[in-house]
C-alpha cells in the first residue's frame, strides 16, 4: 500500500512539475513580450512625434494670427513664438527620454546575458517615458484646441 | 572628424532616412554610454532637426509679414 502511494506521489510530482513553463520558456516568453513591445514603442513614437510637431507648428500659428489681429509688431509677434517654444521644451524632452528608453529596452533584448527581471524593467521604463509622452502631448492637444476654438 | 560635422552628417541622414533613426539612436545611446556622454542630450540633436524645421518655417512666416523696413 504504501509503496502504491509513493508511485502515486511521484507520478503528481512530474505531472506537477510538466503542469507550468520552464524556467526558459518563460525567459522566451518575457523576451517575446518586450520586443512586441519596442516593436510598437517605435512605431507609436514616430506617430505621436508627427502629431506633435503639427500641434506646435499649430500653436505657434495661432499666436501669429493673435498678433496680427490685434495689431502688433513684429517684436510682440516673435515673443509670442518664442514663450510657445519654451513652452514645448518639456514634450521635447519627454521624447528624448522615451527615445532613450526604447534605445536601452532594444539594447537588453539583444543582450544574451540579460536577466529577465532586467528586461521587464527595461520594459517598465520605457511604459513609463512613452505615459510621460502621452500626458505631455496631451496637455499640448487641449492647449492648442483651446486656442483654435 | 570635427565631431560639429559628424553631427551634421548624422542630422542629415536621418532627414533623408527616417528609418534609420531608431538604429542610429541606439547607437549614439551606446556611444553615449560608453563615453560618459547624456545620451538623453545625444538624442535630442537627433530629433531636434524636425523641430528646428518647423521653428524656420515660422520665422520666415514672420519676417514675411513684417518685413524689415
Amino acid at each position: 500500500m504504501k509503496r502504491i502511494a509513493f508511485l502515486l506521489m511521484l507520478i503528481a510530482t512530474m505531472l506537477c512539475a510538466g503542469c507550468g513553463p520552464s524556467s526558459a520558456d518563460t525567459a522566451a516568453l518575457v523576451a517575446r513580450d518586450a520586443t512586441v513591445s519596442a516593436n510598437a514603442t517605435a512605431t507609436m513614437l514616430e506617430g505621436m512625434q508627427s502629431v506633435a510637431l503639427v500641434l506646435y507648428r499649430a500653436e505657434q500659428e495661432i499666436q501669429i494670427q493673435i498678433a496680427v489681429s490685434n495689431g502688433e509688431g513684429k517684436d510682440s509677434a516673435v515673443h509670442r513664438v518664442a514663450v510657445v517654444r519654451k513652452t514645448w521644451e518639456p514634450v521635447w524632452d519627454a521624447f528624448a527620454k522615451a527615445r532613450l528608453s526604447y534605445s536601452v529596452l532594444v539594447a537588453v533584448i539583444n543582450d544574451k546575458n540579460a536577466t529577465q527581471a532586467g528586461i521587464q524593467s527595461a520594459v517598465t521604463e520605457q511604459s513609463r517615458r512613452m505615459t510621460t509622452v502621452t500626458n505631455e502631448l496631451s496637455i499640448a492637444r487641449s492647449r492648442v484646441q483651446g486656442g483654435i476654438q | 572628424m570635427n565631431p560639429i560635422v559628424l553631427l551634421q552628417i548624422i542630422q542629415a541622414i536621418v532627414a533623408a532616412v527616417p528609418a534609420v533613426k531608431s538604429c542610429i539612436e541606439s547607437i549614439c545611446t551606446q556611444v553615449a554610454q560608453a563615453h560618459g556622454l547624456d545620451p538623453v542630450a545625444l538624442i535630442k540633436q537627433i530629433t531636434e532637426p524636425a523641430v528646428q524645421a518647423v521653428d524656420a518655417s515660422v520665422d520666415a512666416e514672420i519676417n514675411a509679414r513684417w518685413p524689415e523696413p
